[in-house]
Parts: structure tokens; sequence; C-alpha cells
């Protein structure tokens, strides 16, 4: 049950974007890849999905090497979330969400329903989404790959764009997810967000792997000066508000990163 | 996608009984004795085999245009883009131009087929994989229909002779007129062809919806969708070219007022434009039948005078975000 890289070098064009990454991820966690822009943090995710061809190494799914695997059991095993919500018709949530059941070849309600459920979608079924919200737009894009029920989602910058009670939502759910067995790969921007949601960080710099640890190994002062050149602190923010418990499922910690300039 | 293909059926059965009767003679069906044995002969074998054609050529327009729009993820796509409906015009001219008229759809489709094989080989070099195939393809497919355009412009200016050249220039400005049986056989099986293959196509265009990648990652193979594009783009708007010239902006229009009764989705657009292309078609046939002009209006030129104007108000519309 393990997607895996192994020494993976791609190219985009004539540039090296990633460079003998390897990494093996589990189910059942929040894995986030973080790095500064360009660092291939999309490459490797959209390589993930089997989306870009290798140069060399290979991505292997329980084993198996990604190219082997036939293009629809694939998509059923790893929904793939792409950057930015671009939607081309203006269809209704609803029909959007039901996208998610092509991989299966089914039209299957109950799936999609739950989907639509668990990202509070209920109340917009059958509005279109072009009068949605930046947020309902993300999570209808979410709603479609759960609907698909995959082991595996992989999300590029889910958060992005995203207010803090949106993100702090959709974040809850991706967790609800992973503690229910699915392994989750979403790429971040937002150290911060990584370090109180990921379980494992990855982190990216110019095409190699830099760290690969639990969050407050891999996010370490000393790794985000190295890699970001920036001067930073973690600051545990407490008390807590008045009663409100730090919630342990859905948000571990409450890490914020002070920053002190560039280095 | 049942409402909007209800709504066009039904429109089409009205249409049908009504352009049969229309046209320089009247046909009254309560009194069809008065016209003598000549009524069965303009129903039989002049107005039913137009009318047919008419709903076939439509048929093939308004599905290709739904696939074209979903395909290429963009409500201003035609299926003219591809150089298909350019080329198997080519061929038509290169028929006129050799004298060789009475083969003229087998020249038609042979550059229908030319302009798919070209397309082909295209597509097994650009889409690889990684994104970016589509815009290079849509490139390609626009270079395929200038090339054919300058082509044709060629053969125009340099006609063999004066009655070569008016032929070309008619024929250019697509028709229904003078169509018999033989058309209906030869455009027929391969318009159903083509659609039958878009609708293969029809959900792998939905995931499009999405984008690409996000198309990709739901298990679409973009090859095989590409391949299915372009027979069945090829098949329903050769066809519809070898028989009846030019036909623009039915692809175009067609879809848009087909939307508003669907989900939007793709797929559930194709049979309903089918239906709806055929019922513009035949309803435009019909009108320039009956329109007191001196000579009949050509089919082209009418739907591009009606095509042009919407096409302006679909911008306007577009520009004001309600699409």
């Amino acid at each position: 049950m393990t997607l895996a890289v192994n020494a993976l070098t791609l190219n985009r064009g004539n540039a090296a974007v990633l460079r003998g990454v390897s990494a093996d991820l589990e189910p059942g966690q929040i894995t986030a890849i973080v790095g500064p822009n360009g660092a291939g943090k999309s490459s490797l995710l959209m390589a993930l999905a089997g989306l870009l061809e290798p140069e060399t190494g290979t991505v292997t799914l329980d084993g198996r090497n990604i190219a082997d695997i036939p293009l629809r059991a694939r998509a059923r095993a790893i929904g793939y979330l792409p950057q930015g919500a671009d939607i081309a018709w203006d269809v209704a949530v609803e029909a959007l969400a039901a996208l998610g059941r092509m991989p299966h070849g089914d039209a299957r309600r109950e799936p999609v329903d739950a989907a639509i459920a668990a990202l509070d979608l209920d109340a917009l079924r059958r509005r279109p989404v072009s009068q949605l919200s930046g947020g309902e737009r993300a999570r209808v894009l979410l709603a479609r790959v759960l609907a698909g029920e995959p082991r595996w989602i992989l999300a590029d910058e889910p958060l992005a764009a995203l207010d803090l009670a949106h993100q702090v939502n959709l974040a809850g759910h991706l967790k609800a997810c992973a503690d229910a067995g699915t392994g989750v790969v979403i790429v971040l921007h937002d150290l911060a967000l990584a370090m109180n949601y990921a379980d494992r960080v990855i982190v990216l710099d110019a095409g190699k792997l830099s760290a690969d640890a639990p969050p407050d190994q891999a996010l370490s002062s000393e790794n985000i000066e190295r890699v970001w050149g920036v001067k930073t602190r973690w600051a545990t923010l407490l008390p807590e508000p008045e009663g409100m418990k730090a919630d342990s499922k859905r948000n571990p910690g409450q890490q914020a990163l002070v920053t002190f300039g560039p280095v | 996608m049942m409402r909007a293909s209800l709504v066009f059926a039904a429109l089409l059965a009205v249409l049908l009984p009504l352009s049969l009767l229309a046209g320089r003679v009247w046909i009254d069906p309560a009194n069809i004795e008065d016209f003598g044995p000549n009524a069965a002969l303009i129903l039989m074998e002049l107005r039913l085999p137009r009318a047919v054609l008419a709903i076939v050529v439509g048929a093939g327009l308004g599905a290709a245009g739904a696939a074209m729009q979903g395909y290429l993820r963009n409500p201003l796509a035609d299926p003219g883009l591809f150089g298909i409906a350019p080329m198997a015009a080519l061929g038509a001219v290169a028929s006129f131009w050799f004298g060789m008229t009475w083969s003229l759809p087998v020249f038609a489709l042979a550059g229908a087929g030319l302009a798919m094989a070209l397309l082909a080989l295209i597509a097994g070099r650009t889409s690889s994989g990684a994104g970016g195939g589509l815009a290079l393809f849509t490139l390609a497919g626009l270079m395929i229909a200038s090339l054919a355009g300058a082509l044709t412009a060629l053969a125009i200016t340099m006609a063999p002779n004066a009655f070569a050249l008016s032929q070309i220039v008619l024929w250019l400005n697509g028709a229904l007129t003078d169509r018999s049986w033989n058309e209906v056989w030869i455009a027929a099986p391969l318009t159903f062809a083509g659609i039958a293959v878009l609708l293969a196509a029809a959900r792998s265009l939905d995931a499009l919806t999405l984008g690409e990648d996000a198309a990709r990652s739901m298990g679409i193979n973009p090859r095989r969708l590409l391949f299915l594009l372009v027979v069945g783009v090829g098949l329903s708007v050769g066809a519809g070219v070898a028989v009846a010239g030019i036909i623009g902006f039915v692809g175009l229009i067609v879809p848009h007022l087909v939307r508003p009764l669907t989900n939007r989705m793709p797929s559930s657009l194709i049979v309903p434009s089918a239906l709806a292309g055929a019922c513009l078609v035949l309803a435009a046939d019909s009108a320039v039948r009956v329109l007191p002009l001196v000579t009949e209006l050509r089919l082209g030129i009418a739907l591009s005078l009606i095509g042009a104007p919407f096409f302006l108000w679909l911008l306007i519309r577009m520009r004001r975000g309600q699409l």
C-alpha cells in the first residue's frame, strides 16, 4: 500500500526539475511537499500521479511501476487535484463532483453524496460553479477527488487562496481522510500549515531532496535558513483561547513561524 | 440531455413536413390531388432527399461543433478549426479544376481523409503525454486550414476556364440545391458513423472540463481521445462538405443554443446538438427556397448572414461573463 519514488530524475524541456529524488510514502498520513518556487514540488506530485514520465528512476504503487498500471486502475487508486480552479464549463456542483466516478465507470450516487456532505456542499448542489466563491470552488474540486474514493489523494496547493476559515476546514477534511487510511500528499507553500497539519514533510531544494522527516525536524530553523535563506524561529502560541482545547486530531500543534528577514 | 433532445426532436418533427411543403411551388396537403402526379415526384425525388440531406449535414456539423468545443474547452471553437472542412473543400475544388465533377464527393472525401491523416501524424508527435499538446495540435489544425485555403485561392486564380471558375466559387458557398438520393447515400452512413465515434469520446470530453492534467489523472488517454475526435469530426464534417460544400457557423452556433437546456457537460450536448443542427440547416434551407429572390440564395451565405451577427452577440455576452 505504498507509493514510492526511487532515484527519480525528471526533465521538463531541457531543464532538470528533479534530480535523484527517493521517498516511500505511507498511507494514513499527510505528507507535505514544501520548497522554494521552482524546487520541483508540483513536478514531484505529477510524477507521483503518473502524469510525468521520469527520465530515470521509477514511481511505484504497491511495488508496481506506475507506468505499467492501466490508466483506469491508476485513476481509481490515485486522485489528483491540480493547482488552481480551472473549470471550462459552467456546470453544477453535483455534476462536477460526479466526474469523480469516471475512473470507476459507474454512476453510483452514494460516494458522490458522501463527498458533497463531507465538504459541506449540500446547500450548493445545484448551483453552477460560476456562482461559487473561491473557497466553495476549492471544496467542490476536492469533492470530485473524494467521490472517486481513491486510496491516495495528491493535491497541489489545495489550501492556497483560501481564507483562514476555509483553510482550517479543508485541512481538517484532509486530516480526516488520512485518519481513515487514505494517503494524503499535498504541496504547500505555507510552512506553518505544513508544520501544524502534516505528519511528514518532504523539503525539495532545486530539484533535490533536502529533508524528509517529521515536521519539527524537516522544518527546523536551520533547514529553513539553508533552503529558503531566511532566518526564522518557531513560536508556540499559548495559552489556548478560553474553552478551546488544542485539538490533537484536527490541529495538532499551534506553531507560528516568526521571520527575521533574509540571511 | 433528454430534455434538450426531446425539444429539438419535436422541433424537427414539425420542421420536416413543413419543409417538404415549402418551395417555389407550395404544396397544399389538403388538395394534393390538384398537383397531379408531379406532387409525388416533387416530394419524393426533390424535396425529401434535400430535406434528409439537410438533416444529415446539419446533424454532422452540430455534433462535431459540440465535440470540438468540449475538446478545446472553448465555446468559440468550430469544427473548421481542425482544417478538415477546408481540406475537403480543396478536394472538391480540385475535381472542378480537373473537370471531374462527377467524382466530386470522392475528391472531397479524399481531402478530408488527407487532413485527418495529417492531423493524426501531427497528433502522434505532439501528444506525448506532457501538457501543452492540445494548443500545439490546434495550431497545427489551423495551419492545415490556412494551407487548404491558400491552395483553394490558388486554384480559383488559376482556374482553367470561366466555367470552372464560376462552378468553384458557387460551390464554395455551400448549398443543397438539386441534390438527390445519391448524395444522401454517400453522406448519411459516414456522418452517422462520425457521430457514433464522437459519442464514444463523450465522457472523456467531460473529464477535460477540469483541464488536461486532471483528465489524464482520471484515466483519460489523451491520444485515444484525440484520434476519436479527428475521426469523428473528419467523418461527420468531411461527408457534409462532400455533398453540400462549406456551410459555416452551424457547428459554432448550435452548441450555444443547446447548452442552456442541458447540464452543460460536453457529453450531454452531442445528441441534442446533432438534432439542433439538423433543425437549423433544414429551416435555413427551406427559407432560402421560399425567399422571393431572382436566384436562390446559397445556403452557406444565408447561414453566414445569420451566423456572423450571432457570433458578435456571443462575444459581447462572453465579455459580460454570462456564458
